[in-house]
């Protein structure tokens, strides 16, 4: 019931002591409390008079108010636990998600590891913290108290051991079965009811074909049918705590008819009757707790688990010590042979199938020694296949092809963000398996479509690279990135917040934030664009290029776009097709030549009014 | 207390929405002005359903008179409670019976016992109290049972309601359906509200009703016995349903909402943190990465750990008011029922009861506790409401087009969002005759988009007027999904079967109209290829189909509908180069008879537009044929240059 690894966290063992120790003092606070309260009523029964009640009813109020404590003290330590365990798993998972990575991070999906990490641990938290103390009561305070009423009236004791099986038995099935009807529901139950955030997103669609009001009626229908899938499930729910329930209070009602039978044939006498049948919800109260709460530290349970999962998956290989300057007018960066695929997201055990057999066969058996730790994760289809690519110095190139050719795969990997499974990198004569190198990464900038904008002011963003930067040097960079104009409109300038529930900007502006803070940082020579230009219009995009070139031009600066006019502006084109380098550079000279570029630019269009090849 | 596995699995969707919403959407945040509290910029609305701005005086006024005040003008809740009096009984009726099963099962036993102590001569003497255990033993978990099923049965039935009075209401709503881009978050918001309507309803509403009957119940039956520990109980009672329930309200009053704050900037600094990942990990800087949102995360845990010391210590107190009533029950029994062994045979009975009662009471406390939750969205929903009926258009009668299309005027057309926001269009004047392909280009936030809003009668002019063959746009509202078809960025592609995508517009459509159309944007092979070919669903959102072909499948809808207009809003962004361009051409290919407004951001495609407006500033700076603006105007020209990917300036 609870996991092994909730074992290891600190104060564990001192926790499930204190747990112990209160249920165990509940337990008899219990009895102290039945005892009293039965002596009471005895007293009351034989008519005695109001000065027979003080001592039993102190005994009775003692132990009630004993018994409420160790409840308190119990959820106070269960919450103290709970609450120090999750103070510690968070910074461990944000550095374990930190550690595994961009690529990793966009397997799992943003808003999954967002929801791991906040409503993940919250969940934990009700997991922990109410399982704890339940799982302590159940073990204790059932047993206590069975062994009293046996020793009261063992045929009371035996009814209520003959229940327990029952009851647990229908306690594993409300486990059971709402866990492979909710399993085998939970997806279709979701689907439902995003068919109706479904149903409103496509509300306007809806109404521009002059058909919303009818579809009033679908709406109707489809909650129905949710509700109709909903009560299934939660039948199930109901039925087995029927079940539970039933039985309980059968039990009880056995027991008081038999108590009732024996005290007529002078079997027993009141006192014991009386503290068996008040003994006797106390002893099934701890279990149906638990029952009762067993769906809501579901959800926690599985969340731990997630998390326990992110937490032992190795994070890739990273080379933390090999030394580097950064990039030079001379400096090289070679790749040879490099191949790269996706890890499969489906069950390891699948035999990877390579697009290339041969190749792809060769390549798993040798992988083990450059990828030793992911030796076990299956692989899809090869995305890069074998590339042989230099880079020189202060080269502009420019990388192109279809989409899913590999482009951004390709700028991903030389991010670091990628490890390939076969080839080497060579970097100023230094081989490297793969480039999550801290050295390497600390002279590069990565500037995909939708640069990384955060909540805080212009100026904390630009000084992202360099957060110690000066404010001078931050206006310089902000000016040589194009937004004077925009910042000289803004009443706070560099100072406006921007980000998540601030003022909103533009593609084109955090662009321009982006290249900012490249300018801010010198020692990042190395500019890694992601489709930089492709959404925006038109004149932004102009615009922005007038800024980017005169950047390009002392930096190594390889660009992955299908918009094609930047081939006019760069030293090299790269063209990818399937993976594969199909054709290489100077894009002045390919033109025309009726290759792999040509290619492209013709199923792109070109230009129409005047024709093709205008500047020849 | 019990959490049902629905009320659970609903927690885990709620925040899943949460996250979906949270995520800052990279393209939505630029395309409006500021967001004003104006009348129709949807932008501040919108803002006002998170919460994040409602002001401050609102939050610290005394709490129950902002909630009654919430209540007053209730669209949401009260009424459904009003429509469902009998069934609504029936469940009270149930959850009742549920506890006064509960207490007759330790009360009959008690007495079974207490009577069979005395030893009567035959078992006939204690039959009754034998069967009554026995009875009270079945009917409470049945009662349970029962009532479970049907308060759920019955809130679902209501939440379909809500949804639908939720659909109906935003289908009125002019700012929910001209924003131009909807993010998820907004929708996550109000389903969020409806889940949190619904707990309202099982956690609060339900409990409490059963516990303040059972309260009158307790004090009857005790009066029974002996009206001054009646009047106790009665007084005990009041303390746990009254004085607790008050309290609570007071120390939850704007917890809750203070919470969920800082949870939802705890949200966004994570979001924001995780989508600038690689800008991270090449920055090394994994302490900082793990530090996102760990205030607001060590806010919220110090917040929670006083509410639940809070509410540790309040049923502390509850039960010990519990305790105090025992024993008050056992003097009562022992000044009142020691008279004869007759009554002494109660006493147990009556002291018995009262334990399985407490589960009854002391929910009622942190029922009071989660009113602010709800009341918080009771208010979202309401103002929804109250927005939608105070924006509700004058009434225009309404004409019928007189024949076919043959002009579209924009007649010196004025329009902001605000009086106070510089003018989106500054008279903007635009005469397009039937047939003709006209393109929109412009910086983004220049108004493109109004322009097919305010054609489209979804907004109206500051001045000026739109008229179509003369009338005014206002005057067609009832004829508008006859003559416009519109596609955008983002079509929604139902979850549905592609035929009845295609067919939404026009039920009665046959078999080969669908075929014609899907024909015409050259998706028929595709169709035929698909396993079930027409009747193929489109897995979720359109997810099984790439951007090219939900565009296509979007624009066979149209098709099919037969609009003469066709109005177009960058319907290629987004898709490479090569998937653009075949849209485009089948897009023209489809419409080559119909009238195009055509919003676009590329110039690659409009060779064959009979005209293109260039807007700034919401005027038009440039308009003619691309031919001859290719040849006349010198940035025209370097802007094709640069989107047809050749060098510019030569």
């Amino acid at each position: 019931m609870i996991d092994p690894r909730l074992q290891k966290f600190p104060g564990f063992r001192a926790a499930m002591s204190v747990l112990m120790l209160l249920s165990l003092v509940q337990a008899l606070a219990i009895l102290g409390q039945s005892y009293g309260l039965t002596e009471s009523l005895v007293r009351l029964w034989q008519l005695r008079s109001l000065d027979a009640l003080p001592v039993p009813v102190a005994v009775f109020a003692g132990s009630f108010v004993l018994r409420q404590l160790c409840e308190v003290g119990k959820q106070r330590v269960g919450t103290r636990f709970a609450d120090r365990t999750i103070a510690e798993l968070r910074p461990r998972v944000q550095r374990a998600i930190f550690a595994a990575g961009p690529s990793s991070m966009a397997r799992r999906g943003t808003g999954a590891t967002v929801t791991m990490l906040i409503d993940g641990l919250d969940q934990t938290k009700t997991y922990i913290q109410t399982v704890l103390p339940k799982m302590m009561d159940m073990s204790i305070i059932p047993v206590v108290v069975l062994i009293v009423v046996w020793s009261q009236s063992w045929l009371s004791g035996l009814v209520l051991l003959c229940a327990l099986p029952l009851l647990i038995f229908f306690m594993a099935i409300l486990g059971i079965a709402a866990r492979d009807k909710s399993d085998r529901q939970y997806e279709q139950f979701r689907m439902l009811n995003n068919r109706f955030v479904d149903t409103i997103l496509g509300l306007p669609t809806l109404k521009m074909l002059g058909v919303s009001q009818a579809y009033e009626r679908e709406v109707y229908t489809v909650s129905e049918r949710f509700r109709r899938r909903t009560m299934a499930v939660i039948g199930v729910a109901m039925t087995s705590t029927f079940a539970l329930d039933f039985f309980t209070t059968l039990s009880i009602a056995i027991v008081a008819v038999f108590l009732g039978n024996n005290l007529i044939g002078g079997a027993i006498a009141l006192f014991p009757a009386l503290f068996a049948l008040i003994l006797a919800p106390e002893y099934f109260l701890p279990i149906r707790q638990f029952g009762n709460d067993y769906h809501a530290t579901l959800n926690g349970k599985n969340a731990l688990n997630d998390i326990m999962t992110l937490l032992e998956t190795p994070a890739p290989p990273r080379d933390e010590t090999t030394a580097w300057d950064g990039w030079t007018p001379s400096s090289t960066l070679a790749l040879h042979d490099v191949t790269f695929s996706y890890p499969r997201a489906e069950e390891p055990t699948a035999p990877a199938k390579p697009s290339t057999p041969d190749r792809g066969r060769r390549r798993r058996g040798e992988r083990a020694t450059t990828a030793s730790a992911e030796t076990t994760v299956s692989l899809g289809p090869v995305v890069l296949d074998g590339l042989d690519l230099e880079l020189h110095g202060h080269e502009r190139v420019a990388v192109i092809g279809r989409s899913g050719s590999g482009k951004s795969t390709l700028v991903n990997l030389l991010a670091g963000f990628h490890l390939p499974q076969y080839g080497t990198i060579t970097l100023d004569g230094t081989p490297l398996p793969h480039l999550n190198v801290a050295a390497w990464q600390r002279h590069i900038s990565y500037i995909p479509q939708t640069p990384y904008i955060f909540h805080g002011s212009i100026a904390d963003n630009i000084r992202f690279y360099r957060p110690d930067a000066p404010d001078d040097e931050v206006c310089v960079a902000a000016n040589r990135a194009g937004l004077a104009d925009w910042l000289a409109t803004l009443p706070h300038g560099l100072d406006t917040a921007i980000g998540e529930g601030n003022r909103g900007i533009s593609g084109g502006q955090a662009q321009r934030i982006a290249l900012a803070r490249v300018m801010l940082d010198g020692s990042r020579e190395i500019l890694l664009f992601d489709e930089p230009t492709a959404h925006l219009d038109i004149e932004t995009e102009y615009e922005l290029k007038r800024t980017l070139l005169p950047v390009m031009r002392d930096h190594l600066v390889i660009l992955a776009t299908h918009r094609l006019h930047w081939l006019d502006d760069v030293d090299r084109v790269v063209v990818l097709d399937h993976g594969r380098i199909v054709e290489q550079g100077d894009p002045r000279e390919l033109k025309g030549r009726g290759g792999a570029l040509d290619e492209l630019i013709g199923e792109m269009g070109g230009n129409q009014i005047d024709g093709y090849h205008t500047n020849d | 207390m019990t959490e049902t596995p629905m009320t659970a699995t609903m927690g885990t969707k709620a925040a899943d929405e949460n996250v979906a919403g949270a995520g800052p959407q990279p393209h939505t945040a630029t395309r409006h002005a500021t967001p004003q509290d104006g009348s129709t910029s949807s932008t501040g609305q919108y803002s006002a359903v998170n919460g994040s701005d409602e002001t401050n005086e609102d939050r610290t006024r005394p709490g129950l008179r902002r909630y009654l005040r919430v209540w007053r003008h209730d669209h949401w809740f009260w009424p459904y409670l009003k429509q469902n009096r009998v069934r609504l009984t029936l469940i009270f009726l149930l959850g009742a019976l549920t506890f006064v099963c509960g207490a007759g099962l330790m009360f009959t036993s008690g007495f079974l016992i207490s009577r069979s102590a005395r030893h009567p001569y035959n078992i006939l003497m204690v039959y009754v109290p034998i069967v009554l255990t026995r009875a009270f033993g079945l009917g409470r978990p049945t009662f349970t049972y029962l009532e479970r099923i049907q308060s759920h049965n019955w809130v679902l039935h209501v939440v379909s309601k809500l949804r639908v009075q939720l659909y109906r209401t935003l289908s009125r709503d002019a700012a929910f359906l001209t924003e131009h881009e909807r993010t998820g978050s907004v929708l996550g918001v109000l389903a969020d509200d409806l889940d949190h309507l619904e707990n309202f309803y099982l956690r609060t509403i339900f409990p409490a009703v059963v516990a303040y009957i059972m309260w009158v119940a307790v004090t009857v039956a005790v009066g029974v016995f002996s009206w001054p520990t009646s009047a106790l109980m009665f007084l005990l009672l009041a303390l746990v349903l009254v004085l607790a329930p008050m309290v609570s309200l007071g120390f939850a009053d704007g917890r809750y909402h203070r919470e969920k704050v800082a949870r939802q900037e705890e949200y966004t600094r994570v979001t924001e943190g995780f989508l600038g990942l690689s800008d991270w990990v090449i920055t090394h800087r994994s302490d900082e990465f793990a530090a996102a949102g760990a205030s607001q995360f060590t806010t919220i845990a110090a917040s929670r750990r006083e509410r639940e010391t809070f509410e540790r210590h309040r049923n502390l107190a509850i039960q010990l008011v519990f305790g105090i009533a025992a024993v008050g029950l056992i003097v009562g029994s022992a000044l009142f029922l020691t008279g004869t062994t007759a009554h002494a045979d109660f006493a147990a009975a009556v002291v018995l009861s009262l334990f399985p009662l407490i589960d009854c009471f002391i929910v009622v406390a942190q029922a009071a506790a989660e009113i602010p939750l709800y009341t918080d969205s009771l208010s979202h929903l309401n103002a929804l409401t109250d927005r939608v009926e105070s924006h509700r258009p004058v009434d225009v009668p309404q004409r019928r087009l007189d024949g076919p299309v043959r002009t579209i005027d924009f007649d010196h057309v004025t329009f902001a969002y605000t009086p106070d926001d510089p003018p989106l269009l500054d008279d903007f004047t635009l005469h397009i005759t039937t047939g003709q392909k006209v393109a929109l280009l412009g910086p983004s936030g220049e108004g493109k988009t109004t322009i097919l809003q305010l054609l489209l009668g979804d907004l109206l002019p500051q001045s000026g007027e739109i008229r179509v063959n003369g009338i005014p746009v206002r005057a067609l509202q009832d004829a508008r999904s006859a003559i416009f078809g519109y596609l955008n960025q983002a079509p929604f592609v139902f979850n549905t079967t592609i035929a009845a995508n295609i067919r939404l517009g026009v039920p009665e459509a046959s078999d080969a109209r669908l075929w014609k159309a899907l024909e015409d944007v050259r998706l028929d092979a595709q169709v035929k290829a698909m396993p079930g070919g027409l009747d193929a669903p489109v897995d979720e959102s359109g997810q099984r189909l790439s951007g090219g072909q939900r565009q296509r499948l979007a624009l066979a809808r149209i098709l099919v509908k037969d609009t003469p207009v066709i109005l177009l809003d960058e319907p290629t962004i987004g898709l490479d180069p090569i998937t653009e361009r075949d849209v485009m051409t089948v897009i023209l290919r489809a419409s080559a008879s119909r009238t195009l407004l055509w919003v676009t951001h590329h110039l690659q495609g409009l060779e064959q537009a009979d005209c293109i407006v260039f807007l700034e500033h919401g005027r038009i700076v440039m308009q003619g044929k691309p031919a001859e603006l290719y040849r006349m105007n010198a940035r025209f020209r370097a802007l094709y240059h640069l989107d047809v990917g050749e060098s510019d300036g030569d």
